[in-house]
């Protein structure tokens, strides 16, 4: 016997396993990490048209500070942040309960909900800029039902493009609220409902304060999700107001895209992401901490 | 007695009117929501059927008078996208030797990882997919510059390798993290078995793992084509110009402001591209809803 | 042929630690069980034993060789595992076969293998069913099967009968002590069931906290249990545990209870150690008339199991648990007066929880 016993210490499977997971993660680790080193150090260069490794201190955040068009985009990204993460949020939220409620078509519903989240921006927003056309959209069609004063001229007024962004972005995400939450709704326990019944609570009340706190975590999820949609958005604004009127509509994904490759502006884009970045890190540091501080109470 | 315990019950007719009011209130609301989601689909498709000369002249809600796929094929095969006018068929061609390698790749590397971080003591997995993920939440817009160049020194960039080499890249994590979750759950004994049996690592995988691996394969690959399918960004700076996909020709077409905007071609080319993903939501059903949720729920 | 011996096994997980100083040495063809509550390190020590579990010092050898660093595969093991762990996607024959298809034996081999196994483990009709279409007790029986073809010398076992039912376990068992006997090979078979242990072992090691408490004979773990925790472990009702201190009178040594005192013949501990006496429910039996009690207390409750029945009796506040016959229990006084084997009697050490050996 003994067949293999004898000491030959072989090849290790977990060794396999290693070396398997290792180019992946390597090449996916510096492609992350080092681009983003990248673009802080250049944030921090006189970088123009190609990348300059001159210092240049905080030079490139002053100018980028200075810029009105970045403050546009800054401002409009908390404009449209609020918006969008609360309309979804808020909106999600109705649809995945009114769809629990054991209504007729439930499954049409859902999809009908969530297809738009199959969509890429370009297309959601190509479709809500036809629509929200003033000259031949919504606008036109009040119009010519009689309502001659009608006006929705959202989509071309620099103080209200922004909105349309908003409907648009809302149309697209908030089917992936109502799924995320139906499937948090459908694993609350029933017994919790027949506790509720038993006492006689309102459904109403028996969401506002008991179900909806148990969903939270769910919650939190999909306002991180959200957020990152607003600091990524990108595609939407081109396809929908190309930034415009003016610069009405334009964000921090935007600046920092045109500035890279139309306006050479290296440095100054690279001072605009790492802007950008310092925005996800805040956003998931605030998701770690509201975690962290609910799971630290008892 | 029964006097008295009787009065403690409600009347039950009072509980009624109230149920039916919330009744009439759930079912309004759905049906607003209904509208407010088929309309912008619903005005594509009539005014993509539409004669430009009836765009111009009737509403958005008009339904076509002759409907008419004219538009389509002017959308597929000779809008002008700039000064070439061949419509965005070629877009189509691009999008798929993309949409091809790109979720191939991906989704097998991401199930290969999946099954070696969650199933072997790789030292330190839960640190390794915590930063392939947190990479995963960064913007592209901080790492596209620095990506550029990386491309452009290895020689992919404004190439078909360039492009399908991003969308691994971006998409690794994200898939990693389902395999991660899935393959959590199944029972660690059955790898420590067939380690008894004398079965290596891409052995164990390939007649164990795997076959057990269907439902949640579908699920990344969904995730996978909707993603590269429907990216712009990406396709836009590192594909080049022979290989622009479909989102980034539709992008251009609609762009392409020579003579007046023809709305029924745009809307037709809107349409042409988002049928894929459109197609497939509705064919996968499930499985759809699965993908977009899975990252949320664990994550 | 195979005996194994561990020495000076150490695993911890973090702050952890599994496994403290384990050494064991199992003879050749011997039934090892190793028996203790969850997560007292013995499935750590079967895995790694198995070689699928590093220790972090101490070695493990097989007929002296040692195997640190050989795969699981090349160990000559066949292994049980405690959710069976069938491969959901291969039909209970390529289940069995997987392990001699990755040998490379020859396909006549195999096939003999198999047959012979299915047919030693009467699962043959359910060669061409897919483990999902089995019920608990054949998937059991194929688990099985998948060791036996590899024809180790070397069988492991992680508490396999731990998800069937009272009924089937009881048969399994049976099954597999018969196993046993036929292969002639070494067991070694993870529980938390002392009932399992007791019938099946020819030898038990007691864990408790990653240490072993004692290794030995079924009858010696139960007659002469080596420490507190096996005493308080085994039996059903456990050993019945009191506290004494030691004292003399004349230079003969008695256990001074709360309240009474109990002669222990061979008692030699020093006056005023503090001892904890241990007394199986078997062990106590009611006062004749005008017999001196060792113990007195109030009945609490009677548990009638069928055979005996079990009085609870409350003696200074402590329950005791006492095995009498049903027609004893029948007619029992409210206040009970009990007498001890006393050769019977096992006596702890309180302060190192170890068994003080008595001079018969």
């Amino acid at each position: 016997m003994a067949v293999g016993r004898a000491g030959k210490r072989k090849w290790s499977a977990g060794c396999t396993a290693v070396l398997t997971l290792m180019p992946t993660v390597v090449i996916c680790l510096i492609a992350y990490y080092g681009s983003i080193g990248w673009t802080i150090g250049m944030s921090f260069t006189t970088s123009g048209i190609l990348p300059k490794y001159e210092f240049a201190g905080f030079d490139q955040y002053i100018r980028l500070w200075s810029e009105p068009r970045w403050h546009t985009a800054f401002a409009n990204m908390f404009i449209f942040g609020a918006l969008y993460v609360g309309g979804c949020l808020v909106f999600g939220v109705a649809l995945a309960i009114a769809v629990d409620q054991g209504v007729r078509g439930r499954n049409f519903l859902q999809s009908l909900f969530l297809y738009p989240i199959a969509l890429s921006f370009i297309v959601t927003g190509l479709a809500w800029q036809w629509f929200l056309n003033p000259t031949v959209g919504l606008q036109a069609f009040v119009r010519s039902l009689g309502f001659e004063g009608f006006v929705f001229d959202w989509l071309s007024s620099p103080e209200k493009a922004i909105f349309t962004l908003v409907i648009a972005g809302v149309w697209q995400s908030s089917g992936l609220v109502m799924a995320i939450v139906y499937a948090g709704l459908g694993s609350i326990d029933s017994e919790i409902w027949r506790a509720g019944r038993v006492d006689g609570i309102p459904k109403v009340r028996m969401y506002r304060r008991v179900i909806l706190p148990m969903l939270t975590p769910v919650l939190l999820v999909c306002v991180v999700l959200l957020a990152m949609n607003v600091v990524k958005s990108y595609d939407l604004v081109v396809a929908m107001t190309g930034g415009g009127p003016g610069f009405s509509t334009d964000l921090p994904a935007k600046f920092v895209v045109d500035n890279l490759f139309q306006r050479a502006n290296i440095g100054l884009a690279s001072a605009g992401a790492t802007v950008m970045l310092l925005a996800v890190l805040v956003i998931l540091l605030l998701s770690a901490c509201i975690q962290r501080i609910r799971k630290a109470r008892p | 007695m029964t006097a008295a315990r009787s009065a403690r019950y409600r009347s039950p007719r009072h509980r009624q009117s109230i149920v039916r009011a919330q009744h009439f209130g759930l079912y309004l609301f759905l049906f607003t929501a209904a509208l407010f989601f088929s309309i912008p689909l619903l005005i594509m498709i009539s005014t993509s059927l539409k004669t430009a000369a009836e765009v111009r002249a009737g509403s958005v809600f008009a339904l076509p008078v002759e409907p008419g796929f004219a538009a389509w094929t002017r959308a597929w095969g000779e809008a002008c996208i700039g000064r070439t006018c061949e419509g965005i068929s070629a877009g189509l061609w691009n999008s798929v030797i993309i949409l091809i390698p790109s979720t191939v790749l991906s989704v097998g590397l991401a199930a290969l990882n999946g099954y070696a971080l969650s199933l072997w003591n790789v030292p330190r997995a839960g640190a390794i997919l915590a930063a392939l993920l947190l990479g995963a939440f960064i913007p592209y817009q901080v790492m596209i510059y620095p990506l550029v160049r990386m491309a452009s020194t290895v020689g992919i960039y404004g190439s078909l390798p360039g492009i399908v080499a991003v969308h691994v890249i971006f998409g690794i994590p994200v898939l990693t993290l389902i395999f991660c979750n899935f393959y959590k759950g199944l029972p660690p004994e059955l790898i420590k078995a067939a380690r008894v049996d004398g079965a290596g690592f891409f052995r164990i995988f390939r007649r164990i793992v795997l076959p057990m691996s269907g439902n949640i394969i579908i699920v990344a690959l969904i995730l996978s084509v909707t993603g590269v399918w429907n990216d712009y960004l990406l396709s836009l700076i590192f594909a080049g110009r022979d290989n622009l996909p479909m989102t980034v020709q539709l992008a251009s077409l609609v762009g392409t402001r020579i003579g007046v905007p023809e709305y029924n071609v745009n809307m037709a080319a809107t349409l042409i591209t988002a049928l894929p993903p459109l197609l497939l939501y509705l064919l996968s059903g499930k499985y759809f809803v699965r993908g977009v949720t899975a990252g949320a729920i664990k994550g | 042929m195979t005996q194994i011996t561990i020495r000076n096994a150490e695993r911890s997980y973090g702050a952890l630690k599994v496994l403290r100083d384990v050494s064991l040495d199992i003879a050749d063809q011997e039934f090892a069980v190793l028996l203790g509550p969850s997560g007292c390190g013995k499935s750590t020590l079967l895995s790694a034993i198995a070689g699928l579990d590093d220790l972090q010092s101490g070695e493990i050898l097989f007929d002296g060789q040692n195997v640190a660093g050989v795969e699981p595969a090349d160990r000559d093991i066949g292994m049980v595992f405690q959710s069976y762990a069938l491969y959901p996607s291969m039909r209970v024959r390529d289940n069995l076969s997987f392990g001699l298809e990755t040998q490379k034996l020859p396909k006549a081999d195999i096939r003999k293998r198999v047959e012979w196994a299915a047919d030693l483990l009467q699962i043959t009709p359910l060669l061409d069913r897919k483990p999902s279409a089995l019920s608990g007790g054949q998937r059991q029986r194929v688990a099985i099967g998948r060791a036996l073809v590899r024809e180790a010398s070397l069988f492991l076992f992680d508490e396999p009968l731990s998800n069937l039912d009272a009924k089937l376990r009881t048969e399994m068992r049976v099954e597999i002590k018969a196993l046993h006997q036929r292969l002639g090979a070494t067991f070694i078979y993870v529980t938390h069931d002392q009932v399992e242990a007791m019938t099946l072992a020819t030898r038990i090691a007691v864990i408790n906290g990653g240490v072993i408490e004692q290794f030995a004979t079924p009858e010696e773990i139960y007659n002469r249990p080596a420490s507190l925790f096996v005493a308080g472990f085994i039996g059903a009702p456990p050993m019945n545990l009191i506290p004494a201190v030691v004292r003399s009178d004349a230079g003969q040594a008695y256990a001074q209870l709360a309240d009474g005192a109990l002669t222990i013949p061979g008692l030699t501990a020093a006056d005023g150690t503090e001892i904890v006496v241990g007394i199986r429910p078997e062990d106590l039996a009611l006062c004749e008339e005008g017999e001196a009690a060792d113990l007195t207390g109030k009945v609490v409750v009677a548990e009638l199991l069928g055979a005996d029945t079990l009085v609870w009796i409350e003696v200074a506040g402590q329950r005791i648990a006492v095995r009498l016959a049903p027609e004893d229990a029948d007619r029992l006084d409210p206040v009970v007066r009990l007498r001890a084997t006393a050769d019977r009697i096992s006596v702890f050490d309180a302060a190192s929880t170890k068994r003080l050996e008595l001079t018969r």
